[in-house]
């Protein structure tokens, strides 16, 4: 059974009762939330993922606590708790909803040493993936939900996670947090994408909340062989190209965007020389999205040939 | 020390891993945590030691460099060969020793 198969009122009793239990790819996931407030939209941006039954085993119990006293009424905030634990200081009631994803994605970045995790987003196209390493402001948020919404399969906006075992990398296929323009850029260019209502004001700006395809999600338990690293850069009015990074190059970018490189010392340093061995790495440099998409397409379809 | 000291190769160490790539050579440091990546000439300066058998200042090891790439000045071979020594001397791979 799916998330989208709950009725609004079943998704708000789970959210605020024992939880919504959820598969999340590589993950799963049991959230609560005292503020029933996110209940619709959550229900919309998780619809296509399955529920788990109550023997499955629960990765992370997360939940956004409501304020208590007078903060109830003056400025409620929300606060995010993993376990019992809360990592972060409590935020405006209005960011809950974001609060509980950038809440998993911390969540997944601090336990998971049995994965290399880097700060990029991650697509795939006919069984290959294409990762996508980048501060913010690189425009790489944007080109991933830009990418997803024309057939590349998601696998995560902002978090890569590569098994130790054998370099394939995990999907999590959970929402894209699209920030400030990037918003507005995407409701244009994918109007049939189901985006969260703007959070205005937050640490990142606005922020909102894409949602993952149906696709995508129903293939996320399935890994894939990393083939292409681009480390893009948005420029207004910048022609579209793609440049060939050498590997060391592009190593010690990978490095640099990697949560827990240094954790996993040797395993992190082997791991990143597979991947380099097995992906082209490229720095990729665009302002239009329909022809830094058609590049992609191209890339992958030279491929498959 | 600096003007007159020779370069030696600081010898094998079982903390450092190795991965060579298009780009060069790159060194992890297991007990630094530290990760480089070192260019083709810093290899070829390494290697260049090792053959010798004994410690070599800077000019012998831009006249070697210059024997390899005799189209480039030795202005150009002496600015390459001390970035390389810099890169070098940091990952901990050569040492300098009077003469």
């Amino acid at each position: 059974m799916k998330v989208g198969e709950l009725s609004p009122a079943e998704v708000r009793r789970a959210l605020t009762g024992p939880g919504l239990r959820v598969a999340t790819g590589a993950f799963n996931c049991r959230m609560q939330s005292e503020v029933g407030g996110i209940a619709p939209e959550l229900a919309r941006l998780y619809t296509h993922h399955e529920l788990l039954d109550d023997a499955a085993f629960i990765d992370f119990h997360v939940k956004i606590g409501a304020s208590r006293g007078l903060r109830r009424w003056v400025r409620p905030q929300a606060l995010f708790t993993v376990d019992e634990v809360s990592p972060f200081t409590p935020l405006p009631q209005d960011q809950a909803l974001p609060m509980m994803e950038w809440g998993l994605n911390w969540c997944i970045s601090a336990y998971s040493h049995h994965l290399l995790v880097l700060h990029a987003a991650s697509l795939s196209r006919n069984g290959r993936a294409l990762i996508l390493p980048a501060p913010p402001g690189s425009g790489k948020s944007t080109l991933c939900a830009a990418l997803a919404n024309r057939g590349w399969r998601l696998l995560s906006d902002e978090l890569t996670l590569i098994d130790l075992r054998d370099g394939r990398l995990h999907a999590l296929a959970r929402p894209v947090n699209l920030k400030n323009q990037s918003i507005e850029v995407i409701r244009r260019f994918a109007p049939e994408a189901f985006l969260s209502t703007p959070v205005l004001d937050t640490t990142k700006g606005t922020v909102a909340l894409m949602a993952p395809n149906a696709a995508s999600v129903q293939a996320s338990a399935e890994p894939v062989w990393p083939r292409w690293v681009a480390l893009p850069r948005w420029r207004a009015g910048a022609a579209t190209q793609l440049t060939p990074m050498p590997q060391g190059e592009a190593f010690l970018q990978l490095a640099e965007n990697a949560m827990n490189y240094h954790i996993l010392g040797e395993q992190g340093f082997a791991a990143l020389g597979e991947l380099v061995d097995r992906a082209q790495g490229f720095r990729f440099e665009y302002s239009d999205l329909d022809e830094a998409i058609a590049l992609f397409d191209r890339l992958a379809e030279q491929e498959g040939a | 020390m600096e003007g007159t000291a020779l370069w030696a190769c600081a010898g094998a160490s079982d903390q450092l891993l190795y991965k060579d790539v298009e780009d060069g050579r790159l060194i992890y440091d297991r007990s630094s945590g530290e990760t480089r990546l070192l260019s083709h000439l810093s290899q070829f300066l390494v290697e260049w030691l090792e053959a010798q058998g004994h410690p070599a200042s800077t000019a012998d090891l831009v006249l070697a460099v210059h024997a390899e790439e005799p189209e480039s000045s030795t202005q150009e071979c002496l600015a390459a060969v001390e970035t390389a020594l810099a890169a070098l001397s940091e990952a901990h791979l050569l040492r300098q020793v009077a003469r």
